[in-house]
């Protein structure tokens, strides 16, 4: 049984043989094979190590249409149980390059999964220096400024 | 070199590396969809790029939208005694986290007997009377102070005092929906004087005569905002 493969390239020029299949569930590249085919698709604006992982995820997400492999056996209570663990094994700065991969190939339920666990995370923290702290934001403003946005929200005396 | 210029400070923002500048607008709207609105009044003081996207148009009627899509909260208010208020209240579908600020005069707490219950306590000491909620705000006032507030946030904002020594006062708050503004219309009524009425209103924080004038039948005045 031969499976139709096609290549994309990362942006350090590595070049990932994937199941036509698996890769269709970006749109942008399922439009591309279309389009192209038998042509490599070079992905300039993502690492390998983020192509990897977006691969990944959708080699667990693939449905076949035989219904005879076995990555389509999963249901979907486990494939919700892989996403969560899929995205709390990535760090903070790869998570927001993996939901960017997600937003330029055009995979909604990845983009999904990525955008919720950085709201669960802005959701964990307890107040805006966390936030900060994790997401590398600097703070811009002077205490002053601060200090009059807590005054315009305090419940008055 | 003019060009030079401006190419220099885009590299100096890429250095910054936070991701809420780098991801594009649609994303950072997904994102702040997902969070409790307790998250998103934190959010505010993170930093001046992710204020001035919860501030703003886009957000504030995208989050409008789909609260008022969901199963409404019921918002009680206790005085102390036996007089009590019924409100009904936006709500979100996640329980917001418990958090108490040192700074904060509501402390906000979830009841640990039912889930879905979250209280404010506001100061003893003052009796605030609140309107009903118009698009999940509500507004109270005590005397010649008045806030709006948030109760999905705990956000209130105080308005400027009511320049009066008339303890009369009789006021409304609302929205028009025609120039996107919220409004409180305060009459405050001098009754020995012959019914002498004043109409003021509130604009861009500020209090604006309305008109003032005799009154024929203040106690059942009918007002449209």
């Amino acid at each position: 049984m031969s499976k139709k493969m096609i290549v994309l390239k990362s942006s350090e020029g590595v070049s990932f043989v994937v199941e036509e299949a698996v890769a269709r569930q970006s749109k942008i590249i399922s439009f591309l094979v279309e389009e192209f085919p038998d042509r490599e698709l070079p992905l300039t604006n993502m690492t390998s190590e983020i192509l990897r992982k977006t691969i990944e995820y959708c080699k667990k997400h693939v449905v076949e249409d035989d219904g005879g492999g076995d990555s389509s056996s999963s249901s979907s209570g486990d494939l919700k149980e892989w996403d969560v663990k899929f995205v709390a094994e990535i760090d903070q700065p790869r998570l927001m390059d993996l939901l960017m991969a997600a937003n330029y190939l055009d995979i909604p339920s990845l983009l999904d999964v990525t955008c919720q666990k950085v709201a669960d995370t802005i959701a964990a923290c307890n107040d805006e220096k966390e936030i900060r702290a994790t997401f590398n934001i600097e703070n811009d403003f002077t205490e002053e400024e601060v200090e009059a946005i807590r005054m315009e929200n305090q419940y008055p005396i | 070199m003019k060009k030079v210029k401006r190419s220099k400070k885009r590299d100096e923002r890429n250095d910054v590396n936070d991701p809420f500048i780098m991801i594009p607008m649609e994303l950072k709207l997904e994102i702040l969809m997902k969070l409790p609105p307790r998250s998103i009044a934190r959010l505010r003081f993170a930093s001046k790029h992710l204020s001035s996207i919860i501030l703003g148009k886009d957000f504030t009627e995208l989050y409008m939208t789909r609260s008022s899509t969901q199963p409404r909260r019921h918002l009680v208010s206790v005085h102390r005694g036996s007089h009590m208020q019924l409100f009904h209240s936006f709500s979100q579908e996640e329980h917001p986290s418990s958090n108490s600020n040192d700074n904060d005069k509501v402390s906000y707490t979830l009841d640990p007997d039912d889930n879905d219950k979250v209280s404010y306590t506001l100061d003893p000491d003052v009796r605030y009377l609140f309107t009903p909620p118009v698009r999940g705000l509500i507004c109270g006032r005590k005397g010649i102070k008045m806030v709006i507030g948030n109760p999905s946030t705990g956000q209130f904002v105080t308005l400027p005092r009511i320049k009066t020594r008339k303890k009369e006062i009789l006021s409304v708050f609302g929205y028009d929906p025609v120039n996107d503004v919220y409004k409180v219309l305060c009459l405050t009524v001098i009754t020995q004087r012959g019914n002498i009425a004043r109409g003021i209103i509130s604009r861009d924080y500020f209090w604006r005569m309305l008109w003032r004038g005799r009154l024929l039948c203040p106690r059942s005045i009918k007002l449209s905002l």
